[in-house]
């Protein structure tokens, strides 16, 4: 089926109407922007879901998109891509809903850089070609360059945006000389089905692999990760700790789940998990920026999806746990982001949510919630997730994996730590008086959801992944 | 046969009591009143409905009964039963809460509504972790009880609570995250976790080894075994009165149900293999547990060190493999949960008034609080135990279980006699000799109080005199267990 490029589409001339929009009229763009991205997630569900829900064996089955029938494929994408997508472009709507209607007003610019960046992720998640992916991909870090500094006048962001921007700089130098290696060794740009034999091509694989790694930010390519998140304003964070992350993961799976019995993949992906999870998670014990915090929990939690990477049933799994995750930090961010603080311009310590439980006992039981769901304490989407991840790594038995999972148990413990810190300091201690509590309905509500999908989810959980697993 | 799911209703009232909760507005004072009304209400018909529970158990039947399962055919998922040894667990369950409730009762407390609520939201889990036979619905209570403990100890507790209640959870969590990998490779291969399949199925030895490390390092640490047992006393001296009965009478037993459940039914030839393991840390928690609690200043720590040395008797009783022993690990789990929730509460009542619970600045309570003193000084003989007394009996059968290996019996022994020492040394300081001029003024308990632990030196007293109350629920089924392994004890 070669229309499956069509949301994308749509939501490009969307991205043109709102250019022309705001050229011509003095209008806030808010609800056009929701609207555009509302019609997507509809085209998508019609175009996209063409296989009824109950055929998930067939989900994995690509699809691939050729412009002309004799050229090559650009795009592709499966059941498991469309579910993504989907859920990147919830999460996008989700944000902008929560966006005050003032930035929108005076910074007319955001909902035009923010629409091309979240097309340039769903172009990056269906990329079949290296030429297309290195496209899409600058298309997003491009617009999320010039996003970081918006809004905001405090000296971390410029030096947010800069970080960003070189990182992105190198990182899409190094995937360019990469795809020209692979290039070269194979005589095409595709994205190699198996590992080239020449040196050369092996050498491009690897480079095409780091720089993907590095715009992820998973350790030890890391090193912009937290001061980027901390130097954002808090609607971006959201977006790079949610739905750019996602993508980046989706991305990273794409390229290295066909080659995953490749022994030097294996032991690449087993060493990256494991150092991103007990580097972040150690890292993140000394925090007391809370963007920060959710920067190094997100390098943590990639070492977890890394390792389903391993595992047999990697689709389902990645939508599971991404799915959890996703959740979870953005419901935290949301409660973040409803404490506002007086001080705005300054940073975000763990302090603001000092004795929230008194100011807002349900806001604090959520973001309890969200934090314990990070942990993985039971009850919670990231319980499941994380002890399907687990069980499934644990039917690939070998050294390597046994050295996995113990780091991935010690880690839940440290990071238990750091969450419960926030959740300490919600409960133990006082009111700070210059921090107020911003209920707006929208985010109430939004934060409400967030909090039913982390806990609805466990009965889905176990029943649908239970059926899975023993079938 | 259809019977109305009471294990499930015995899960939701509780809960139906925390929704009840949520509305209730107005000033602390009413609040108080009203919540703690909720909180007595519910917890007690609850107790009520555990005695229609006991009422309708049938102890002769080998196995789980008024098993519920949703969905029937799951093989993992929602399970839940009881047998001989979950039923006497549950009921003191149920009968804790409530008195923990009239305990604080007209006491001024900080944010009342949320203080109800942990406890109601404890006692569904703590029913829940001993009435579930699939052990992931069992881990995921076992671990989400940590969460309202938690908050208990940090938001009611004394000085350093927060270090407490951190300590409490991580070390905790650390023990049960072996468990989750042992859980995990079970249901790959065996494709169910419900408890009563694992059960019949015979492992492989190694496979049994590495689960059982797994299981024990968890539940060790829950009981606690001797070299695990320091998150213990820190979480007992910063938790509020009510929350160390908690901790002390129902949490702690997690861990030798856990132990029965687990090690004992799940992994039979392991235990075998690794009993001397669990025996040697019992033991030396049971002497050194003593011998600490004997240099303590601090009341609650004393207790807290003696729960150490009691709930080694526990696990001492279970790595006997006989049905005495076994019987014994039992009643000392219950005989502990009343007598050291007496304990607790009798230190809350003194605490309440003076904010000080170091021995030494207490002395002859006896002439200023009379009845008090009478009933801390039979709660202490308890612990001492005294004939008569419920201690005494699991103690004793527990000793007795172990002759055919008489240095150990012995060793035991010795332990009885140490706990006798600080015991009754806690007893002449506090309560008898010259009276401290801290304790003039002082006044006798309130009703509540007396009413609460009143009525725990009564079913100690009626439990010593009359062992059979409890041993008729858990002698069938733990013979059944014992049996299976057949070492030819007494």
């Amino acid at each position: 089926m070669a229309n499956f490029l069509i949301p994308e589409i749509v939501f490009a001339c969307g991205v043109v109407v709102m250019l022309l929009i705001a050229l011509f009229w003095n209008v806030s763009l808010k609800k056009p922007f929701a609207l555009f991205l509302l019609v997507a997630i509809v085209t998508l569900v019609y175009f996209g879901m063409d296989k009824p829900i109950w055929l998930i064996s067939d989900y994995d089955q690509y699809q691939l998109f050729h412009l002309f029938p004799s050229s090559k494929a650009f795009f592709s994408q499966n059941s498991y891509i469309v579910l993504f997508k989907i859920i990147l472009l919830l999460t996008s709507l989700i944000i902008v809903l929560v966006m005050p209607r003032s930035w929108f007003e005076s910074f007319r610019e955001i909902p035009i850089l923010l629409s091309i960046g979240i097309l340039g992720m769903l172009l990056a998640i269906s990329a079949h070609d290296l030429m297309a992916l290195y496209l899409s991909l600058e298309m997003q870090a491009l617009a999320f360059c010039l996003l970081i500094p918006i809004g905001t006048h405090f000296s971390y962001s410029k030096e947010a945006a800069i970080k960003y921007f070189a990182m992105s700089a190198v990182a899409s130098g190094l995937l360019l000389y990469g795809i020209s290696l692979v290039y070269i060794a194979t005589q095409s740009t595709a994205i190699p089905t198996e590992i080239p034999s020449q040196n050369l091509g092996q050498i491009g694989f690897l480079i095409v692999v780091v720089a993907i790694l590095a715009k992820i930010g998973i350790a030890p390519f890391h090193f912009w990760l937290p001061d980027v998140y901390q130097g954002s304003p808090n609607y971006i964070t959201t977006f790079m700790a949610t739905a750019v992350k996602v993508m980046g993961i989706v991305l990273l799976f794409r390229i290295l789940s066909p080659h995953i019995e490749n022994e030097v993949v294996w032991m690449l992906v087993v060493s990256l998990a494991i150092i991103s999870m007990i580097w972040a998670s150690l890292m993140a014990l000394r925090q007391s920026d809370f963007k920060r915090l959710i920067g190094y929990s997100s390098i943590n939690h990639m070492g977890y999806i890394l390792a389903i990477f391993l595992t047999d049933m990697q689709w389902q799994l990645m939508l599971v746990y991404t799915f959890a995750y996703l959740v979870a930090t953005l419901g935290a961010m949301l409660v973040l982001i409803s404490i506002n603080s007086e001080r705005e311009k300054e940073e975000q310590g763990i302090d603001v949510f000092a004795g929230l439980s008194q100011q807002s006992p349900f806001l604090a039981f959520q973001m309890t919630v969200f934090l314990l769901s990070l942990v993985g304490i039971p009850f919670t989407a990231g319980f499941w997730s994380k002890f399907w991840v687990f069980a499934a790594v644990m039917e690939k038995i070998t050294p390597s994996t046994i050295f996995l999972l113990t780091a991935a148990g010690a880690t839940t413990v440290i990071s238990l730590f750091y969450y419960l810190k926030i959740v300490g300091k919600m409960y133990f201690d006082d009111w700070q008086s210059h921090y107020r509590v911003v209920q707006s309905r929208p985010r109430m509500m939004v934060a409400l959801i967030m909090f039913a999908l982390v806990i609805g989810f466990v009965v889905a959980q176990v029943q649908i992944y239970g059926m899975l697993f023993l079938s | 046969m259809t019977t109305p799911p009471l294990l499930t209703g015995l899960l939701i009232l509780p809960l139906l009591g925390l929704m009840v909760l949520i509305p209730i507005k107005g000033n602390q004072l009413s609040v108080a009143r009203r919540s703690f009304q909720i909180g007595i209400m519910f917890s007690s018909l609850n107790f009520f409905f555990s005695l229609i529970l006991l009422y309708n158990f049938d102890p002769s039947i080998l196995g789980f009964q008024f098993i519920h399962k949703f969905p029937e055919m799951s093989p993992i998922g929602y399970a839940l039963g009881v047998d001989g040894i979950s039923l006497p667990l549950i009921l003191l369950t149920t009968a804790i809460i409530p008195l923990c409730f009239i305990f604080d009762w007209g006491r001024p407390i900080e944010r009342p509504k949320e203080y109800v609520a942990c406890f109601l939201a404890m006692e569904t889990l703590m029913i829940g972790v001993f009435a579930s036979i699939d052990w992931l619905l069992f881990y995921v209570l076992f671990e989400l009880s940590l969460v309202p403990l938690f908050i208990i100890i940090g938001v009611w507790g004394s000085k350093d609570r927060v270090y407490a209640a951190f300590k409490f959870f991580l070390y905790t969590l650390l023990g049960s995250i072996p468990m989750i990998f042992a859980m995990a490779y079970v249901l790959i291969t065996y494709e169910t976790t419900y408890l009563p399949y694992l059960f019949s199925v015979d492992m492989p030895e190694d496979v049994q080894a590495i689960l059982w490390l797994a299981l024990f390092a968890g539940f060790a640490i829950k009981i606690p075994l001797f070299p695990f047992h320091t998150w213990l006393p820190a979480a007992h001296v910063q938790a509020p009165a009510t929350g160390s009965v908690v901790l002390a009478a129902i949490l702690l037993k997690m861990g030798g149900y856990g132990l029965i459940r687990f090690c004992i039914q799940m992994l039979p030839e392991a235990s075998m293999r690794f009993k001397y393991i669990a025996i040697v840390l019992s033991l030396v928690g049971i002497v050194y547990g003593s011998l600490i609690a004997l240099a303590q200043k601090d009341m609650k720590k004393m207790i807290a060190y003696s729960s150490v040395a009691h709930m080694g008797f526990v696990s001492l009783g279970i790595f006997a493999f006989s049905s005495d022993g076994m019987n014994g690990a039992m009643f000392q789990m219950v005989s502990h949960g009343i007598i050291s929730a007496g304990l607790f509460f009798a230190v809350g009542v003194i605490y309440a008034q003076r904010r000080n619970r170091d021995i030494s600045s207490y002395g002859g309570l006896a002439t200023v609080m009379p009845r008090y003193s009478a009933l801390f000084l039979a709660l202490i003989m308890g612990a001492v135990a005294l004939p008569g007394t419920s201690g005494f009996v699991g103690e004793f059968l527990v000793i007795l279980s172990n002759i055919p290996e008489l240095p150990v019996a012995v060793i035991a022994g010795t332990g009885m006699v140490l706990g006798a020492t600080y015991m009754l040394y806690l007893a002449r300081k506090v309560l008898f000799g010259k009276a401290e001029i801290a304790v003039t003024g002082m006044d006798d308990m309130s009703i509540t109080e007396g009413i609460v632990m009143m009525s725990l030196v009564v079913s100690m007293v009626l439990l010593g005199i009359f062992p059979d109350l409890l041993l008729f629920l858990t002698e069938p089924t733990v013979t059944d267990i014992a049996n299976s392994f057949d070492t030819g004890g007494i």
